[in-house]
């Protein structure tokens, strides 16, 4: 197994079963590295299970998935080593302080010069003056940005995101999506699933709509535009309803 | 071993800072060895069998209690993905919550165990040691099934009691090894009767050990 790949994620015929219920039904998808893919599809469609298969949090039922050229099925623990996930619900201990789950967290992910790199997420995702408060009593944007400082802690070269702007305000959302451009131009390789074309298309290299567990249509973002996508997109929806 | 210290580090700190787990267990376990004594009272007849029985008793309740909350915290917080997202084998994670919960266990026992004594007017053990030995091995056998049953009960809706009716019938050899040795310890027997029991509750412990770590990652897994 390599991790030469230049794709940073592929997956190929994927498929998902939760009992007779399918949640995926032959996904295939490339992510060359350093690129980032906006995943767009109304609820049920499958994102959520297809970022668990990716993360290893969700064992296929079938089809192959790969993150850095590691298998998700064989190969769990490299995968996890190449990837940082944000999920629209938090991810952090209510009862611990913001310091104290950044630091959990960074021993648990074997981060090094933990302190330094905790200091530099809380400065950067502005939480620093909250730091020795509970994450419990934190608002809704501000626990996302304490699970955006969580994910980036071990600076993964992969992020999974799964409808992270959920639940930010203005400024949150302004500080996560500089943060993303700025990981984007790093080199980092980001797949993120959301509700929201215009946040999608901006930060995205190509735009991908998931419908009842099917890769329904892709297009690069260059060639394309951001009305023109919402409009195919919309009609993909309306077809599916019928 | 750098997943296991860290969710160790965690639990314990979390705990301290809350000391709500080791309270709650404490108390409750409290009031059954209070009430049994006063239902039972001092049986001349048989007094080291029945204060062993409602000591081991007051531990499964109390445990029971602490491993739905243990996990049930890693729930709430939705953290149990968090966790299984670590770069790391899955078995660091269980071995930590069950030591994490070991841990909880025994401290609530250094007040059961004494107060035992005093409630069923037993002499103090003339081996005192032994009886922590039994002591640990029983509630490592207990956590040990425990933990990963509390994983996969806290998964579903009835978690509040599916944890106790899957975990009370497996912990049958456990409890019964627990109590007999416990109680022949109490009643100053030599350690050679007591050592067969000793045996066997190694035995289950590690045979349990061995098959959750195995299970634990197809448990968590969706």
């Amino acid at each position: 197994m390599s991790n030469s790949s230049s794709l940073a994620i592929e997956t190929e015929n994927l498929t998902k079963r939760y009992g007779v219920v399918p949640a995926l039904r032959g996904v295939t998808l490339s992510v060359p590295t350093g690129t980032c893919v906006a995943m767009f599809g109304p609820n049920g469609a499958g994102k959520t299970t297809l970022i668990g298969v990716l993360s290893t949090l969700v064992r296929p039922s079938g089809g192959t998935a790969r993150i850095a050229g590691y298998d998700v099925v064989r190969d769990g623990v490299n995968v996890r080593k190449h990837l940082g996930v944000i999920s629209h619900q938090p991810w952090v201990y209510d009862r611990l302080t913001v310091h104290d789950n950044l630091a959990f967290f960074a021993r648990l992910y074997g981060v090094r010069d933990r302190e330094r790199r905790i200091r530099a997420l809380l400065e950067e995702l502005d939480l620093a003056a909250w730091s020795e408060q509970d994450a419990g009593t934190l608002s809704r944007g501000m626990r996302q940005r304490l699970t955006i400082a969580r994910a980036l802690l071990p600076d993964p070269p992969v992020l999974l995101l799964d409808e992270p702007f959920t639940g930010l305000d203005r400024h949150s959302a302004r500080i996560f999506a500089d943060r993303l451009a700025s990981l984007r131009k790093q080199g980092r390789t980001i797949l993120l699933v959301t509700h929201h074309i215009d946040e999608g298309w901006a930060l995205a290299d190509r735009a991908v709509v998931l419908l009842r567990g099917r890769v329904a249509h892709e297009t690069d973002v260059a060639a394309d535009a951001a009305s023109s996508f919402a409009a195919t997109f919309d009609a993909l929806i309306a077809e599916e309803e019928v | 071993m750098r997943v296991f210290w860290a969710i160790l580090w965690k639990d314990v700190r979390q705990e301290w800072r809350r000391r709500e787990l080791v309270v709650v267990m404490a108390v409750f376990s409290l009031v059954v060895l209070v009430m049994f004594s006063f239902a039972l009272g001092i049986r001349p007849d048989r007094p080291t069998e029945v204060a062993a029985a409602v000591m081991w008793i007051a531990i499964t309740f109390a445990g029971t209690l602490g491993l739905n909350r243990s996990l049930a915290l890693e729930r709430d917080d939705q953290c149990l993905r968090a966790l299984l997202l670590s770069p790391a084998d899955r078995s660091w994670i269980y071995l930590a919550k069950t030591v994490g919960n070991l841990l909880f266990l025994l401290i609530v026992e250094a007040v059961i165990v004494p107060l035992t004594f005093v409630l069923f007017n037993l002499d103090v053990p003339e081996h005192p040691g032994w009886v922590g030995f039994v002591c640990f091995l029983g509630s490592f056998g207990f956590v040990s099934v425990g933990t990963l049953l509390a994983g996969m009960a806290t998964a579903t809706r009835m978690r509040d009691w599916l944890l106790p009716l899957l975990l009370f019938p497996i912990q049958v050899p456990v409890l019964i090894s627990a109590v007999r040795a416990t109680a022949l310890l109490l009643a100053a027997r030599p350690l050679e009767d007591v050592s067969l029991w000793l045996a066997l509750l190694g035995a289950f412990d590690l045979v349990f050990l061995a098959l959750c770590i195995i299970a634990f990652e197809h448990v968590v897994e969706e």
